[in-house]
């Protein structure tokens, strides 16, 4: 992906940039979307910055409450899916 | 990274396998191919469309929709590509032009004016109201206000970050599905995460969720 590449990452990690880099990655590194020497960029990063580390815990337990909020989802009815069986078969007949 | 997937227009495709199915299947087999192996997805599929149109009916229609459109456009799907993928960018497609035009629901996407990186810096430094004290206890903050923070968002904010967090596809995948760059869905998952955490800050400041119990 190359809206990430590793060189864009501010090359101190103490810098303030450095903050504002891994705070715009954020949702990208949770999700594995980074580069992996990007990622172990931020990794260094968050070693050593305590706010940023705090903001990706706020965002990963985010994530998993988002998860939880949705994981109690109905499955499709019987009905539903006797009626797109009983669908494909009339498309069957047709086709 | 994934496999590069051939969504709509099959047949560009450099690394074509030497035998596509599809040459030699008859009427039949096709039909039980579509049967065994996209039936699998109607769970996922029916939650997702609950998810987006929050209406047990309104989902059904949109899924049966989805199911006739797939069918009928089965022969144009490339074997061995990301099936679960085009069947949500149908989905995705159908909600879209049937149910969500119907409703005339404005689109309001909101601050596209400011940058990711202010957005982002904005909620990671003291002014979302959500600090490393309270962190601990955003687990307690029930699943109906989650939901509730995850319906106030706009329609494509809350869609890229469900597709990304609860359907699990990867940023390319989100692309195909909502057809757009992938840019665009960083963007949205960016601006949409920034809302949703807006919001459960909102709801943690006024339910006294992780304030100190300490007077």
């Amino acid at each position: 992906m190359n809206e990430f590449s590793s060189d864009f990452f501010p090359v101190s990690a103490t810098d303030e940039a450095a903050c504002d880099y891994a705070a715009a990655s954020v949702h990208a590194f949770l999700h594995g979307e980074l580069p992996e020497a990007t990622a172990d960029e931020i990794r260094h990063h968050l070693m050593i910055c305590e706010s940023c580390m705090d903001d990706f815990g706020i965002e990963a337990t985010i994530s998993t409450l988002v998860q939880r909020s949705c994981s109690g989802t109905p499955c499709a009815s019987g009905e539903l899916r006797a009626r797109i069986a009983r669908l494909t078969m009339i498309s069957e007949q047709v086709l | 990274m994934n496999p590069t997937h051939e969504m709509s227009d099959a047949g560009f495709d450099l690394t074509q396998q030497a035998d596509d199915i599809r040459d030699t299947e008859t009427q039949q087999q096709r039909i039980a191919r579509f049967e065994r192996d996209a039936m699998v997805y109607l769970d996922q599929l029916y939650g997702a469309a609950l998810r987006m149109t929050r209406n047990p009916s309104d989902a059904e229609d949109i899924v049966q929709e989805t199911y006739v459109k797939a069918f009928s456009s089965f022969k144009q799907f490339k074997p061995g590509t990301n099936l679960k993928a085009w069947l949500y960018r149908i989905l995705t497609n159908t909600y879209i032009n049937s149910y969500r035009k119907a409703q005339r629901q404005p689109q309001t996407s909101g601050g596209e004016e400011v940058e990711d990186w202010q957005l982002a810096r904005a909620a990671s430094h003291d002014s979302s109201g959500l600090q490393s004290a309270e962190m601990a206890a955003l687990d307690s903050i029930p699943d109906q206000a989650v939901t509730d923070a995850l319906n106030s968002l706009s329609d494509d904010f809350r869609q890229a970050v469900l597709l990304a967090d609860v359907d699990g596809f990867s940023y390319k995948e989100i692309a195909e599905i909502m057809g757009t760059p992938i840019g665009t869905v960083m963007s949205r998952l960016n601006r949409g995460r920034a809302q949703l955490r807006e919001a459960l800050a909102d709801y943690a400041r006024e339910h006294g969720i992780g304030r100190q119990r300490d007077r």
